[in-house]
């Protein structure tokens, strides 16, 4: 047949066949050239007998989950104190995500801590909300969000309204709490000596406070207790205190452990921002080293120690760390150290190692460009380059540079920049830059 | 990169065992299908989509084809399914871009003599009847030979030879009517 040569290359070689010849040799550029296959990460490494039921792990996983809050809340609804207690663990839990403040004074060391936050943890109620917390955390599917996502909320809810926690903590410690009469509210002098009216403001407290106790009732305290609250690190003197040093409130002689922990909780959600903001890797320990003014209560200087001084991450939280507001004190000046431990994330392919993976899932097709763009622009073969990509958190390519610049001829530097700008890049390489090597 | 013993094997046996192998999770068996089914892919890409983005949409249809392996319920009918894979690829591809996959004429660089002509051609075969454009694709740029073509698409040898013989006289036509208008 004549088409034999078309069909299989074999038979006579006649014009036709010259003519399927010559044209595969003009075609011949177009070519396959076999390019190393990069198996997606997502891709299954073997067929698995539950491949087909994968559904079933997210279903399974939330009516578990479902059961676990159903039954923590009947059980929290159970005893209005759990409820209370549930925060007061999640803020115990948050604080000791911070680690124990490391604190050295300057002068001579502080005492040892004795807040309130150790004598709550003996509470049977707590102890019992503290057991079940780990059962949810168990029943949900493992979260990709850092949990830290869910703190800075609950820290500045409880931050935001010290007035309204210290409300609520006296309720837990008293339940059997008596209705207030009508009788008590107009003239508090003729409330019953109970539990309740402790906390609330009585004539020898209205006395010693005066003004501040009617302009704010949050402030008329049985036996002036200091409130632990950083929002007292902001109150200001008495009136009294004012017109007369000498009825003025007794200064602490120092700041406890649990002052720093509550003027730190301040300004913690600024500081871990610095470490998504900086690519901090989830779980690096920045050591800040504090200047407080006694007089004031407010941070002289905040300096940041170890692998993150002088960096943009250190800068960060030394400017968030400044910021914090501690109750007035004695002495002239406290130094104190404070771990703050980065969360994970959501871009922590920033990381030298994503670079890697980037360089893995794009290089290959970054060369295979690169040859097009010289076949089509006659670059000499063997010439290298080097190619520099910034890739976007939407995984597309936002900038090329080529190294060194003159390498290439301005056509061929523009086929290859914009021949390397349509890759799309998996997500999981995204938001990194990194350098390619070339050969032409 | 396979042994010779392992390229005889494929050839005498054809792709079924390594095709099993893949279903499997054998990463090599995926590796030889790879690199089996890497030209025909290519060129049913390229008959289909821009030149620049062909290997873009390899990589995809690859990626796609391991991971719904396991689904392929005949080991035999691989090189359809994959050539099925490949070609809606392509088309959601144009689809999604609303490219011709006739390159323009005039582009901002200049090409070389030889790649200039080698798209000249190209674009004469994207512009015949899809039937005929894979064969001629898979025939004159990737070089195979019509029962490697039937072989590797699932079409059936007089198909692919009807095909390759009418597509030929088209394109001869078609250069040629090109050539004089010129």
């Amino acid at each position: 047949m004549h088409d034999d040569y078309l069909w299989d290359g074999t038979g006579e070689l006649d014009d036709e066949g010259a003519q399927m010849l010559a044209l595969q040799r003009t075609l011949a550029p177009l070519r396959y050239e076999p390019e190393a296959f990069r198996i997606p990460r997502s891709a299954p490494a073997a067929e698995s007998p539950f491949a087909s039921s994968r559904w079933l792990v997210p279903v399974v996983a939330a009516v578990v989950a479902a059961a676990a809050v159903l039954v923590l809340g009947l059980g929290s609804r159970s005893s209005p104190a759990d409820d209370v207690d549930v925060v007061v663990v999640s803020a115990q839990t948050s604080a000791t995500a911070d680690t124990e403040p490391a604190v050295h004074e300057f002068p001579g060391q502080l005492p040892p801590v004795s807040g309130s936050e150790g004598a709550a943890t003996a509470l049977p109620a707590k102890t019992a909300t503290s057991a079940r917390l780990p059962e949810r955390s168990k029943a949900t599917p493992p979260d990709p969000k850092p949990p830290r996502a869910a703190k800075p909320r609950r820290e500045r809810r409880r931050t935001s309204a010290p007035s309204k926690r210290s409300r609520r903590q006296p309720r837990t410690k008293s339940p059997q709490r008596a209705p207030v009469s009508v009788d008590c509210i107009l003239d508090p002098t003729g409330c019953p000596n109970d539990g309740n009216t402790k906390a609330r403001p009585r004539s020898r407290d209205a006395q010693r406070n005066g003004v501040d106790c009617m302009l704010d009732p949050a402030l008329c305290r049985p036996g002036g207790t200091k409130d632990p609250s950083p929002r007292s690190a902001d109150k200001m003197p008495s009136v009294d205190c004012v017109l007369d040093p000498s009825k003025c409130e007794p200064l602490p002689e120092t700041l406890t452990s649990a002052d720093l922990r509550a003027g730190m909780r301040l300004v913690k959600s600024r500081v871990l921002a610095c470490g998504p903001k900086h690519h901090a890797p989830g779980g690096q320990k920045v050591k800040v080293k504090l200047g407080i003014l006694g007089a004031t209560g407010r941070v002289l200087d905040a300096t940041a120690m170890g692998t993150a001084s002088d960096t943009p991450l250190g800068r960060c939280v030394e400017k968030a760390a400044s910021k914090a507001r501690f109750p007035r004190f004695k002495r002239a000046r406290l130094g104190a150290v404070y771990p703050f431990t980065m969360p994970g994330s959501k871009t922590t392919p920033k990381t030298s190692k994503s670079a890697e993976t980037l360089m893995q899932e794009v290089s290959g097709r970054v060369n295979v460009k690169a040859r097009g763009c010289a076949l089509v622009h006659d670059v000499p073969s063997g010439t290298k380059v080097d190619v520099e990509l910034t890739v976007s958190s939407a995984g597309k390519v936002t900038k090329v540079r080529l190294l060194p610049r003159d390498s290439l001829s301005s056509d061929a530097s523009r086929c290859l920049n914009n021949a390397i700008r349509k890759l799309v890049v998996s997500p999981s390489a995204a938001g990194v830059r990194g350098r390619i090597p070339v050969s032409l | 990169m396979r042994s010779a013993g392992q390229q005889r094997e494929t050839r005498d046996r054809g792709l079924l065992p390594w095709v099993t192998a893949a279903q499997r999770g054998d990463r090599d068996a995926f590796a030889v299908l790879y690199e089996e089914m890497g030209p025909v892919v290519h060129g049913l890409l390229l008959a289909r989509v821009r030149t620049f983005d062909v290997a873009d949409l390899q990589q995809d249809v690859f990626a796609l084809a391991l991971q719904r392996l396991p689904t392929l319920q005949e080991p035999a009918a691989f090189p359809g399914w994959l050539c099925s894979i490949a070609r809606n690829a392509a088309v959601d591809h144009l689809r999604r871009r609303s490219l011709d996959p006739v390159e323009p004429a005039r582009t901002p660089y200049a090409l070389a003599p030889h790649v200039a002509d080698a798209r000249r051609v190209l674009d004469a075969i994207r512009r015949l009847p899809e039937a005929y454009r894979e064969p001629l694709v898979l025939r004159l740029v990737e070089g195979l030979t019509g029962p490697e073509i039937a072989e590797k698409t699932g079409m059936t040898p007089g198909s692919v030879r009807v095909n390759l013989s009418r597509g030929m006289k088209r394109l001869r036509t078609s250069l040629g009517v090109m050539t004089d208008a010129r």
